[in-house]
């Protein structure tokens, strides 16, 4: 089996939206206008528009991840951005052999519903954070802190 | 021994050459090498661990306790590899262990001799003089005699593969029980994995011929189960652990590589049907080679097409074991049979029927024979007579494999009619089926596993079962005999039935001191043949139950796992992850020699400053002291602190406050844990009404955000602030000295960098080139400072620029150097923060006099936390100019014994260049209330003392003029 990885990872700016607790109707409101999409309902889930991935990584954090607007802006006072424009890469894993490379590094059940296409999971490669959407059935966007790019290139 | 002509599962077309002790023999695909072995005639394969007596081969599985072996492949020797596990290849080169100069002559045989006084325990009664000391040259030579095989020092290999996987069912063996667990729960779509430990599945079923009815359903169920995608049967792979989660640990053989894989395997439930191990008889001289398991032989026959011998005595007290006698007397040897049972009428019929001579109600009291069996003595109620064998068949019955149950905490409970322990109650989403359970014939195992694949929650269909042939599996609980010689109770740990006795005359009779006192148990077979029969010795010398004895806890793993394995590929470099810095190639490119600090990697001095640490490091601080120096700092953990309440969350985590603090402005904090003690210390800096930017120490970035998030979501969930982490983003530097502020100003003329502008502990943002820059007057040193964080794909483009502006006067310093700036300045970081100090210890408790609403405040004002006599921070001025002060030492007062803890430490300690003698920071017993003292610091395991005064802490600029420029 094969796979393609880019090694070279690619830069990932990533636009973060927190809502506070008791605003979390009004925050959504007010995300969802500022990024023009209905934002993904279920922790886990991402969505694609023209210009990004939108992710719902917690309860009430979003990522908008891609270019675009890096500038903290009004969310009506239900919440906050926090522009994290180069802390993150991202590597490319494509290809059938894509699921048992990642396997190596992460525990990840890839059969499971909560695991398919559109959907994301938070895990660790040597307890490094790291972020996997799945894009589709045999393509993964891995998602680490900039610091540890190397190291996990290395690794792949 | 006899290579059949047919008959097999192995692969006659090929021939496989190997070498054994330096002779070559062949073998086939298929063998393994105990197989292999058996077939080229040789019985003799080992020595034993403590008398070095011959030792043989005695089973065909990984219970093996004797026929261990090395496997040497250039200069990787890999010893205690299980003959009877180890598959055949070509060429593999092969050594037997534990004798010198050679296997059929071993000069440590004479410990046969002394065996009286090498009873169990006699290293606690022996070798104890003449002087107390004399017990470190003996234990020299004990250490050199002990152990089994030899190790070498060469690297297994590169990396092994690690995986892990998931399974809605694993189901560990695959004999009946586990092949019809599998074709159940795989019908009604299941994500089934079947491991099995042996390179071919089908346990027990591979004992029966392949004309049988057993071995056609086992043809047909693998047919049927490579059908369905869903299952994988994974062969050569050991479940060795069972962990929290249903988490089960494999390890997976690959003998033609050598190189062992590690899958760690997630299971939605757990089906154990790994079978029963056979046991031993124990008897006078029944560890001679050529001793074997009855269904062993039965194995070698059926498996690999080698009869074991051509006159076999059969000596049991199980059914089971007329099997063996019948196929192999089926197969051309001569068979007798001595049962300790009174005669069983129906198989003494068949036996007859093949010629075989049976003799029940049979004792063997003792056997004759160096490097191979060539008799045994038989005595029964018609007389006592030598029978003349060349194989010795034994059967006690049958042990459950029952280890992983009890990997988790589940206590075996005993089975009366098997005379053994089996599984205790297993939690819900785990069951047994098989043998395991007691089960002992094929079609009581397969109806086990399908009712217990339904109990399990799949929707599976009871099986068809196979017109199976009635399986006679009667058995009794068997009796040890004793006579001249010794009777063997674990072959591996020469452990006999009077080091049994031995250990209940000396009082250790309870299961746990018996395996630990006789070592029982303990060898790399973990007593898979040998713990039964302890307990059931005991228990007899103690007139109780067997059950009553109870058995050990059984723990990971239940094999020996290669240490190789279960690295993984965390080996060299991926050891561990490594964090570099976005100046990271400058750095290497530039003469720095690097070191680790946690999981970053960072200057450590810069080989232009010195030669070595030691010498750089002092230039490198007289280049701060003197023009001006600069430090990648990008390690500093720093978070990012947004929303209405982040001043409201500030002034809870650190002692001092930060409420009031304005825009624009930077603050020194200190947090501590709850329980008073200092936690880290860092700044954070205001940048709007509602965002904030905190930097950490290094070592406690990710403990600061975990704590901050921690809090969030428990004690302060009402907070509207979010906290992220913003370590990865920046690019961050120090640029220090008195000539910092002009190059500064050169390489940023678009910026207002005067004191007006940016006074001390001033904030000022901007950008640079397009990417973000945040400028804060910082100072670490005690000199003009700022710290400068920058986009980090800017950093190392920042990082050249302000080098090439401030050259030659600006140059870059390293770790070594930044601590021993601090030093002079008498600033406090982790050899002081330690997780035993309070603030009132490092000096700062007058930062927190007027407050007592911050994390920690309560149990930071406990008595023993704010002693007068606690160890405190003091400066160290070395008093010997001839000699350094040391980190670590300790510190005695006037007057006082220098032995003991003393009344101090000394934490942190440099040259001070400027000052012309070593410095330390210290804690001692009272702090500066004993400023001027003279002390001892003593290195008790160098052997160093120096003399030092009690100073304060801040050597260099008490007033702080420098940082002002």
């Amino acid at each position: 089996m094969t796979m393609q990885t880019a090694l070279a990872p690619t830069d990932c700016p990533i636009l973060q939206a927190d809502g506070w607790p008791g605003c979390e109707a009004a925050f959504e409101t007010a995300l969802s206008r500022q990024w023009g999409v209905t934002l993904p309902a279920t922790v886990g889930d991402w969505i694609a528009t023209t210009e990004a991935r939108i992710l719902r990584l917690a309860p009430r954090r979003f990522w908008w991840i891609g270019d675009g607007p890096m500038t903290p802006a009004s969310l009506d006072g239900a919440g906050t951005l926090t522009p994290l424009a180069e802390g993150r890469v991202a590597f490319q894993l494509d290809g059938p052999a894509a699921r048992a490379r990642l396997s190596e590094f992460i525990a990840v059940d890839w059969d499971e519903i909560a695991c398919r296409p559109g959907r994301a999971v938070l895990a660790g490669i040597h307890r490094i954070p790291v972020c996997v959407l799945r894009l589709a059935p045999e393509r993964f966007q891995l998602i680490a802190p900039r610091t540890f790019a190397r190291s996990i290139a290395e690794l792949l | 021994m006899t290579r059949l002509s047919q008959g097999g599962r192995i692969d006659r077309s090929r021939m496989l050459r190997f070498t054994f002790d330096g002779r070559t023999l062949t073998g086939h695909p298929g063998d393994t090498v105990a197989s292999a072995l058996l077939a080229n005639g040789i019985r003799l394969v080992g020595r034993s661990f403590k008398y070095h007596r011959p030792r043989g081969i005695l089973s065909a599985g990984a219970e093996e306790p004797s026929a261990l072996v090395t496997r040497i492949t250039g200069d990787l020797r890999e010893p205690n590899l299980p003959a009877t596990m180890l598959d055949l290849a070509e060429g593999i080169v092969i050594e037997s262990q534990n004798r010198w100069p050679s296997l059929s002559f071993d000069l440590q045989a004479v410990n046969g001799l002394l065996a009286p006084f090498l009873g169990a325990g006699f290293y606690y009664k022996t070798f104890m003089g003449p002087t107390r000391g004399a017990w470190k040259v003996y234990e020299h030579f004990i250490r050199k005699a002990a152990g089994l095989g030899r190790a070498s020092e060469a690297a297994a290999w590169e990396a092994a593969p690690v995986r892990s996987d998931f399974a809605d069912l694993a189901v560990i063996g695959s004999g009946p029980a586990g092949l019809a667990a599998a074709l159940a729960a795989g019908a009604a779509g299941a994500r089934v994995m079947v491991i099995e430990q042996d390179a071919v599945p089908g346990g027990r079923l591979l004992d029966c011929p392949e004309a049988s009815v057993e071995a056609a359903w086992r043809r047909a169920a693998l047919d049927r189960l490579a059908g369905m995608p869903s299952v994988r049967v994974m062969t050569r792979t050991t479940a060795f652990g069972l962990y929290d989660g249903n988490f089960l640990g494999l390890a997976v053989r690959d003998d033609a590589s050598g190189i062992g894989a590690l899958v760690q395997l997630h299971a939605q439930r757990i089906l154990h049907a790994g079978g029963a191990l056979e046991q031993p008889l124990v008897f006078p001289g029944n560890d001679r080679p050529g001793v074997m398991l009855a269904g062993a032989a039965r194995r070698y026959l059926t498996q690999f097409g080698v009869l074991a011998g051509r006159r076999v005595l059969v000596h049991s007290c199980t059914d089971h074991a007329w099997q063996t006698a019948f196929d192999l007397a089926d197969a051309g040897a001569a068979v007798v049979i001595a049962d300790q049972r009174p005669m069983p009428a129906a198989l003494a019929i068949a036996a007859g029927s093949r010629g075989i001579r049976v003799i029940d109600q049979a004792r063997i009291t003792a056997t004759r024979g160096r490097s191979a069996i060539r008799a045994a003595r038989v005595e029964s109620p018609t007389g006592t007579e030598w029978i003349a064998c060349d194989l010795l068949c034994t059967s006690a019955g049958w042990s459950p494999a029952l280890h992983l149950t009890s990997h988790l905490g589940t206590r075996p409970i005993w089975l009366p009619e098997l005379n053994a322990f089996v599984p205790g109650p297993l939690p819900p989403d785990q069951a047994a089926a098989g043998a395991v359970t007691g089960a002992l014939t094929t079609g009581a195992a397969i109806a086990q596993a399908a009712e217990a694949v339904r109990a399990l929650g799949f929707a599976a269909e009871a099986p068809a079962l196979p017109d199976l042939p009635e399986e006679p599996h009667a058995l009794t609980a068997p009796v040890q005999t004793t006579g001249r010689g010794k009777a063997f109770v674990d072959l591996q740990m020469d452990v006999a039935l009077s080091d049994i006795a031995l250990a209940r005359r000396e009082g250790f009779e309870a299961v746990e001191l018996l395996k630990r006192y006789t070592t029982t148990g303990m060898g790399t077979d973990q007593g898979k043949t040998s713990n039964l029969a302890a307990l059931r010795a005991m228990a007899d010398r103690r007139g109780i139950a067997p059950a009553e004895a109870g058995t050990t806890v059984f723990r990971p793993p239940f094999t020996p796992v290669n240490i190789g394995t279960l690295a993984g590929r965390a080996l060299g470099q991926h050891y561990k992850p490594i964090r570099h810095s976005p100046m990271h190639d400058w750095h290497l490119a530039n003469g720095a020699e690097m070191i680790e600090v946690g999981l970053w990697i960072r200057p450590w001095f810069y080989r232009a400053a010195g030669p070595d640490a030691g010498a750089a490091y002092i230039a490198e601080m007289k280049t701060v002291r003197q023009a001006a120096g600069l430090m990648d700092i990008s390690t500093l953990g720093k978070i990012e602190i947004t929303g209405p309440d982040g001043a409201t969350l500030l002034d809870r985590v650190y002692a001092n406050g930060f409420a009031k603090l304005p825009v624009g402005r930077a603050r020194y904090g200190v947090m501590l844990r709850d329980d008073g003690i200092v936690m880290d210390d860092g700044t954070t800096s205001r940048l709007t009404d509602e965002r904030w930017f905190m930097t950490t120490s290094t070592a406690r970035a990710a403990e600061v955000l975990s704590r901050l998030e921690f809090l969030l979501d428990t004690a302060w969930r009402d907070l509207r602030v979010a906290v992220t982490s913003v370590t990865d983003e920046w690019a961050a530097m120090s640029i220090a000295g008195p000539q910092a502020q002009a190059i500064l100003t050169r390489a940023l003329p678009d910026l207002d960098l005067s004191e007006a502008a940016l006074p001390q502990m001033g904030v000022l943002q901007a950008t640079w080139r397009g990417s973000p820059l945040r400028i804060l007057r910082i100072s670490y040193s005690g000199e003009w400072a700022c710290e400068l964080h920058v986009g980090a794909r800017a950093g190392e483009a920042l990082w050249r620029h302000l080098l090439e502006t401030g050259a030659p006067l600006l140059r870059p310093y390293g770790v070594e150097a930044l601590g021993a700036l601090r030093v002079e300045k008498g600033h406090v970081a982790g050899p002081e923060i330690d997780g035993r100090t309070t603030l009132a210890d490092l000096g700062m408790g007058r930062m927190v006099a007027k407050r007592n609403a911050y994390a920690g405040h309560v149990l930071s004002r406990r008595p023993a936390l704010t002693a007068p006599d606690r160890l405190q921070l003091v400066g160290l001025d070395c008093l010997e100019p001839d000699k350094r002060l040391r980190g670590g030492a300790l510190i005695y007062g006037p007057g006082q014994p220098e032995s003991g803890h003393g009344q101090g430490r000394v934490t942190s300690v440099t040259f001070s260049p400027e000052l012309g003698r070593y410095i330390a920071l210290a804690l001692f017993a009272g702090g500066m209330a004993a400023e001027g003292q003279e002390v001892a610091t003593v290195h008790h395991i160098r052997g160093e003392r120096v003399r030092a005064r009690i100073v304060s802490p801040h050597f260099l600029d008490p007033e702080g003029e420098r940082m002002k420029g």
